[in-house]
């Protein structure tokens, strides 16, 4: 074999992959051809050296990824069936499945016609909305300094106009806004930072006038009121007490 | 709980590795961090369909995958571009763009080894993509040429030209910066 041959050979010689033979015929030419044994030694040096620039992840990385698991881990409900039909032959797992998820389906939408309120459903919406926001590298749609360019943007994209307001003054700091699908209906979403925590502000008409309710689902804080026709729900990690000033500065007195 | 305790053992060993393989897409630290997020969600959510006996070709298939997705986004969005961000240059100190790693010097990388670290990255992230992939998983993560060709998708043949493309770009792009470094000191 000539050396050009063998030049292609160091590389996988470094990584383990030539088979034992091209190996040791690998081995015998580099211990006598100065050049071939040169290349070696760089590529090993480049391997050494890259090892330096491996970037570091925050290290509070894994503790939020393990979070955003377990919330995910609540809603399954698929593993105990695994776990007890696991055994059982493949077309018995099958039907028994099958008849389970009949079942089931029948059943929950007994359950659903009968107990769930649309405060529930919209309750669980609004939590997957604002999750799916924040694993977004950017939340909004429009970004915004101030309610000029918001407004308008969900003028052309809605059958309403929602209540735009910058509250940097109160003490949330309006990011801008996004579109989003909760409970069967388009709405309007704002979103607000408050050092550090977002905060998203689902908006759609309501003829009802509601006082704030706060509940806590999933971990996060949320607050719901109904004012002037339209209804608010506002959702974020941020402290209770903090999340409860928001009602009363939505909507605005500009728009009385 | 078994389900989540064996995800968890088997994934938490190769956040750092996601992270590396999100971060040198992406360039972003926060991207990178919604990135190995977002993967390691949809990880958890198709747990049951992995069947092998190494777990990172699989998960890190589909870490490139999640940052492909926003790269692509991201080059979606730049062609929209509101109209106060066109006129109006924002003041808040938020907006100012982050150096890439690559060039951030902070007052301990004025120190050797950092120096030596900073210029490693340079030459890596002067490398095309495709070439960058094919070394960080095999340099950093030690895949076998065969689960490499299954991340990226492409045959064996094709991770061995890569990768001999890479490491001999690399190496010219490393000799320039050195021999520009010494030019600088003398």
């Amino acid at each position: 074999m000539s050396c050009e041959q063998f030049q292609a050979k160091l590389g996988p010689m470094l990584d383990n992959e030539l088979p034992s033979q091209e190996r040791n015929a690998t081995i015998a030419h580099v211990n006598q051809c100065a050049e071939c044994a040169r290349d070696y030694e760089r590529l090993q040096a480049l391997q050494r050296r890259l090892l330096t620039a491996r970037v570091q992840m925050p290290r509070s990385l894994p503790h939020r990824v393990r979070a955003r698991i377990a919330l995910e881990g609540e809603e399954g409900i698929q593993q105990p069936v695994k776990r007890f039909f696991g055994r059982a032959r493949p077309y018995l797992r099958h039907a028994a499945v099958l008849l389970f998820a009949c079942g089931i389906s029948a059943s929950a939408a007994l359950w659903w016609g009968r107990t769930a309120n649309d405060r529930e459903l919209i309750v669980r919406d609004v939590v997957s909305a604002h999750v799916r926001g924040l694993l977004q590298d950017n939340s909004v749609q429009v970004a915004s300094l101030d309610t000029h360019t918001v407004k308008p943007w969900f003028a052309g994209r809605l059958d309403f106009t929602p209540v735009v307001k910058d509250l940097t003054a109160e003490g949330f700091k309006l990011v801008g806004g996004r579109l989003d699908y909760v409970g069967g209906q388009r709405v309007a979403v704002l979103v607000y930072t408050r050092q550090k925590h977002q905060i998203s502000v689902f908006i759609w008409p309501s003829a009802r006038e509601t006082s704030p309710t706060m509940v806590a689902p999933n971990g996060f804080n949320l607050v719901s009121w109904s004012r002037s026709g339209m209804t608010f729900w506002a959702i974020s990690d941020l402290g209770q007490a903090e999340l409860e000033e928001l009602p009363r500065h939505l909507p605005s007195k500009i728009f009385h | 709980m078994d389900r989540d305790q064996k995800f968890e053992r088997l994934t938490l060993p190769h956040m750092e590795a996601a992270y590396n393989i999100a971060y040198w897409i992406l360039r972003s630290p926060p991207d990178a961090e919604d990135v190995v997020q977002e993967a390691y969600l949809r990880a958890y959510r198709a747990f049951h369909t992995w069947t092998g006996v190494d777990i990172r070709p699989w998960l890190f298939t589909i870490v490139r995958n999640s940052a492909y997705q926003v790269l692509s986004l991201r080059k979606r969005r730049a062609n929209v571009i509101s109209i106060e961000d066109a006129f109006a240059p924002r003041e808040d100190s938020e907006t100012e763009i982050p150096e890439p790693a690559s060039e951030d010097r902070s007052v301990e990388e004025r120190l050797i080894g950092d120096a030596e670290q900073a210029m490693v990255r340079s030459a890596l992230a002067k490398l095309p993509q495709i070439f960058r992939e094919v070394i960080i998983l095999r340099e950093w993560e030690e895949l076998s040429y065969h689960a490499i060709a299954e991340v990226m998708a492409v045959p064996v043949g094709t991770v061995m030209s890569r990768l001999a493309r890479a490491r001999g770009l690399l190496g010219k792009h490393l000799a320039q910066l050195i021999a520009t470094e010494n030019s600088h000191v003398v």
